[in-house]
């Protein structure tokens, strides 16, 4: 008898020790995957900055480049001949900002406003059609928003513009407040929903309007959530090819001196060479990467900083 | 403090209220205004895309090839033909590149069922195939009265014909886009859930969780030409699998990665406290609890995670574009293939073909819209949220 | 790690694709041993040809291939058309069997020592908006003045005055490449030049645009745009075989002899064939001979 419940208890044991080493196998294979995430933005920001940033090296192979002349060129001109290659990329870097800055300014006060009417005015059956719309919005494919902006945004240019063509910083423009409003509008109404009801009602106790109660009391208070919107509806901008590769005229030097000239931003510039390149051309495409890639992670760092604001308070 | 604020406001907005009505009116009209603009903006490019697209758009878009396909075929004669031997009848046939002579339609008596193309395999002529040889004649320039006379002047049982099967369908690239769904799905959807298990489950708050928390958040950021860029020497290169389905894949399930992740984390978050507490209380593990009582409880968010993946993998072209090629055909793991995005895209740059890239995306803004529905649908069937 | 975690999910996918793949094969249907009277040849080849290189030779390749694959059903050929130099380079490093340019070879492409075969010639066509009736003719001068950036007026090469739009191909292509050997400006496109991609992007530019004035291969005219007589010659496929048409280029097919297929052989022996330029002709190129 006494043999048989060690030996039960034995059993129970391994058992047990079995479960145990089970649960932790399960334990680091969920890490493992919940690393994944790291491993990869490691391996894009160690791939794309490695293969950018070696033709700024004596020794690279495929032959250099002076980073100052890339940074601060205003013409992009590749050859075969290195010897009158040119690939400078700061009017670029001054066309996808101000592209980007245009579309900002242009869409955060309508991304804003049609939030608030989202979440504050319209009546349950309006917003019934006006939030799928913004939904369906969001999930339109960039490369329609590029044909529809060839299609319709360029020809209407030409017409009002005192320059002959349509493709201009006005076209990209365009194009990108419309790609960025459902990322304001979306979590701009978020932020607006999650402002506690006893901020509303304390305002209307005050007698304040609905309008007044609003503009005074619940955007403010859903301060920080549209300043996310906003610096991921810039990171969007910034980092959009497909919607406008067809629109920006891609010109191969010069800065634009009004909205009707045309740009060409840095993503264009990767998407439009980067089948053809190889050698030094394909390297300094990916440089441009990296001067894109600089630009995201600055903007990832503002919205972190913005998020931890948001969970101090 | 707050509500010292509110009091200050109080009582500079009871003052104002004759001026009031205006101001709000005003207010109410620009309110107005930016949502019309949204509105209008999306009823625009969806009228332009389905204007134009919509003609291009029947059940061969559908069906068919993008390219054509040529085959010499072997027909075996009819056993009682009306019009001719093989017992089909000749017409004119619309395809992408005009009208030419072919089968309109077949009768029950004809054999074509039976043909065979050079290798011998089986190759059924089809209705709206174009007729382009009969023998060692050349048809395409005749009327269906010739090639009727052509065919019937033929003297053995079996009568050869070249034809080719038009293109201009999208076929290929609807299967590419599933194949890389499942594919990318395949990939991503098992990483992300256990990444998403591990977060709520297991980690405390700590440096590692944040680094992973910051590092999903990084990867939503990063824009799809970057992902391009990365895929593009790593799988294409480095990897050595070329342009090809496994790249594209492979890629995308990295831009998959943060959108799986934050959803499945939600819905594990939003599985009430005790249901755990109860399963461990009566003795189960902690694997055994998320196994049978956290995950089921969460498979609503799991599959809303999925379709929103599905929806993004649609969506996507620069990525694919550096990784997965243009080809329209139906790929192998090696080989590449257009989506019908990335193909929307080729079309519309080196055919100038704006219709027919109109009638892709009329194609994909339906598959969008179907799955903005299934996703609603299933949020409003099983949230306990609120 | 993530090697690991690659290698694992490709393992899972390769089996099941495995598992799938197998079971589509094979398919013999009822045959009825009669050979075609129509197709020529007797020995069929069968196995995979792949290309890559200039998307201006893309139409010319993929129905080559279509024909080729009509005589020959066991074989599978693809091409994608991903630009001239990139076809070059793939060829070279034998990605694809075959690369195809729309260009001369570069000194650079011609020291790697591949086979190089001309399977057709194509002129490019000077296009401008159909509704630019004031312009009819140009020269070689003209063209290069206005790509340079040096002629900005219509008014200066006898148009009605207004302000030129000049568009250009995106660099690398090979069109581009070989327009501007030929008039003579390399590396020296106007910087205010509208840079479109692809050929259809180039046409659709032009012909939604009055000022504007582009090239595009003979391939892609159509009723949207107006091609100019260059130096008084009709953009014709006959004037560019008569040596007058000015603007013309060779399609060329590259590759190393050790990476070629015998059946990527074939092909390539089929499109100098006479059915092969046959087709070549159909689809707006230019028949060598």
């Amino acid at each position: 008898m006494e043999k048989d419940m060690s030996k039960d208890m034995n059993k129970d044991i391994a058992a047990n020790r079995k479960r145990e080493k089970i649960e932790a196998v399960a334990k680091a294979w969920f890490l493992i995957n919940a690393s994944v995430a790291i491993i990869c933005v490691a391996a894009i920001t160690f791939f794309v900055f490695y293969k950018g940033l070696q033709p700024f090296f004596t020794g690279n192979h495929e032959g250099t480049y002076s980073f100052i002349k890339f940074i601060t060129g205003l013409e992009w001109d590749y050859s075969d001949n290195p010897e009158v290659a040119l690939y400078g990329v700061l009017y670029m870097i001054i066309g996808s900002i101000v592209a980007t800055l245009g579309a900002i300014v242009i869409g955060v006060p309508i991304s804003v406003l049609t939030a608030v009417f989202i979440a504050e005015i319209a009546p349950e059956p309006v917003k019934k059609i006006v939030k799928p719309a913004v939904e369906l919005l969001a999930g339109i494919p960039s490369i329609l928003y590029g044909v529809f902006g060839l299609g319709i945004i360029v020809p209407w240019i030409r017409d009002i513009s005192p320059k002959a063509q349509g493709q201009s910083l006005f076209a990209v423009m365009i194009v990108l407040t419309i790609m960025i409003l459902p990322t304001i509008i979306t979590i701009t109404e978020n932020a607006i929903r999650v402002v506690p009801n006893s901020f509303r009602e304390g305002s209307y106790g005050l007698g304040a309007s609905k309008i007044q109660t609003i503009f005074k009391v619940i955007l403010p208070a859903a301060k920080s959530g549209i300043i996310t919107g906003v610096v991921l509806g810039i990171g969007r901008a910034i980092g959009e090819t497909m919607a406008v590769i067809l629109v920006a005229g891609n010109p191969q030097g010069g800065i634009p001196t009004s909205i009707w000239e045309p740009i060409r931003p840095l993503t264009t510039n990767i998407a439009l060479e980067m089948s053809y390149a190889f050698g030094m051309h394909q390297e300094m495409l990916f440089s441009t990467g990296v001067v894109l890639f600089v630009f995201i992670i600055v903007i990832n760092l503002i919205l972190a900083r913005a998020k931890a604001k948001i969970s101090e308070q | 403090m707050n509500n010292q604020k509110f009091l200050d406001h109080g009582t500079t907005l009871a003052r104002t209220s004759s001026s009031r009505i205006i101001k709000d009116g005003f207010f109410y009209g620009v309110i107005g205004v930016a949502t019309l603009f949204t509105i209008g903006v999306l009823v625009m490019i969806l009228a332009f895309i389905f204007s134009k697209g919509i003609g291009h758009i029947d059940l061969n878009f559908f069906m068919s090839d993008y390219e054509q396909d040529t085959q010499y075929l072997n027909v075996p004669i009819a056993e009682d033909g009306a019009d001719n031997k093989l017992g089909i009848t000749i017409g004119e046939i619309e395809t992408e590149d005009g009208i030419f002579m072919g089968v309109t339609s077949i009768s029950s008596k004809a054999n074509v069922d039976a043909s065979t193309n050079r290798a011998d395999d089986a190759y059924a002529l089809k209705k709206g195939d174009v007729i382009k040889k009969i023998g060692n004649t050349k048809v395409e320039d005749f009327t269906a009265e010739e090639i009727n006379d052509v065919i019937n002047q033929q003297t053995d049982n079996v009568i050869g014909v070249k034809m080719f099967r038009p293109g201009g369908g999208v076929y290929p690239m609807i299967i590419t886009t599933l194949m890389m769904i499942g594919l990318s799905l395949l990939i991503a959807g098992p990483i992300g859930i256990f990444a998403a298990i591990y977060l709520v489950e297991y980690a405390k708050e700590g440096r590692l969780v944040k680094v992973i928390r910051f590092a999903t958040e990084s990867l939503s950021g990063i824009p799809s030409i970057i992902y391009g860029l990365f895929g593009m020497i790593v799988f294409v290169g480095l990897f050595k699998f070329n342009y090809s389905l496994l790249s594209g894949a492979l890629t995308v399930s990295i831009i998959l990665l943060p959108i799986i992740v934050r959803q499945t984390e939600e819905s594990l978050k939003a599985v009430p406290m005790t249901y755990r507490e109860g399963s461990l209380g009566l003795g189960a593990t902690k694997l055994y609890t998320i196994r049978k009582s956290v995950l089921p409880s969460a498979i609503p968010g799991i599959v809303v995670a999925i379709i929103l993946s599905i929806g993004r993998i649609i969506g996507e072209s620069a990525a694919l574009l550096l990784t997965a090629g243009t080809v329209s055909r139906i790929p192998s793991l090696f080989s590449s293939g257009a989506t019908l995005t990335v193909k929307a895209y080729a079309v519309a740059k080196e055919e100038g073909n704006i219709e027919m890239a109109c009638a892709i995306g009329t194609v994909i803004i339906i598959m969008v819209l179907i799955l903005n529905g299934i996703s609603k649908f299933i949020s409003r069937k099983y949230t306990i949220k609120h | 790690m993530k090697n690991f975690k690659i290698l694992l999910a490709l393992v899972i996918v390769l089996s099941l694709v495995g598992i799938t793949g197998c079971s589509t094969d094979d398919t013999t249907g009822d045959t009825l041993n009669t050979t075609p009277e129509a197709a020529t040849g007797d020995t069929m080849s069968s196995g995979v040809v792949t290309g890559s290189g200039s998307t201006s030779v893309e139409k010319i390749a993929l129905a080559t291939m279509d024909e080729f694959m009509a005589l020959n059903p066991n074989v599978d050929a693809t091409y994608e058309g991903i630009g001239s130099s990139g076809g070059v380079k793939n060829a070279d490093e034998g990605t694809t069997e075959f690369g195809a340019a729309s260009r001369k070879l570069k000194d650079e492409e011609k020291s790697w020592g591949m086979t190089e075969v001309v399977i057709a010639y194509d002129g490019i066509a000077v296009i401008v908006h159909p509704s630019n009736t004031a312009m009819n003719d140009i020269t070689m001068d003209q063209i290069l003045g206005i790509f340079k950036g040096e002629i900005t007026d219509w008014s200066e090469v006898g148009g009605t005055a207004g302000p030129i739009v000049v568009v250009s191909r995106e660099d690398g292509s090979g069109t581009r490449g070989a327009f501007e050997e030929i008039v003579g400006f390399e590396d020296e496109l106007s910087s205010d030049a509208i840079n479109a991609e692809g050929n259809g992007n180039v046409q659709v530019t032009v012909a939604t645009n009055e000022s504007a004035i582009g090239y595009v291969s003979f391939t892609y005219i159509d009723d949207t745009v107006k091609p100019l007589l260059v130096e008084g010659v009709e953009a014709t496929v006959g004037n560019v075989l008569n040596d007058t048409f000015p603007i013309s280029r060779p399609f060329i097919m590259m590759y190393h002899e050790e990476n070629m297929s015998d059946t990527a052989l074939a092909y390539i022996d089929f499109i100098l064939s006479p059915e092969g330029q046959e087709i070549v002709e159909e689809e707006g190129g230019i028949p060598v001979n």
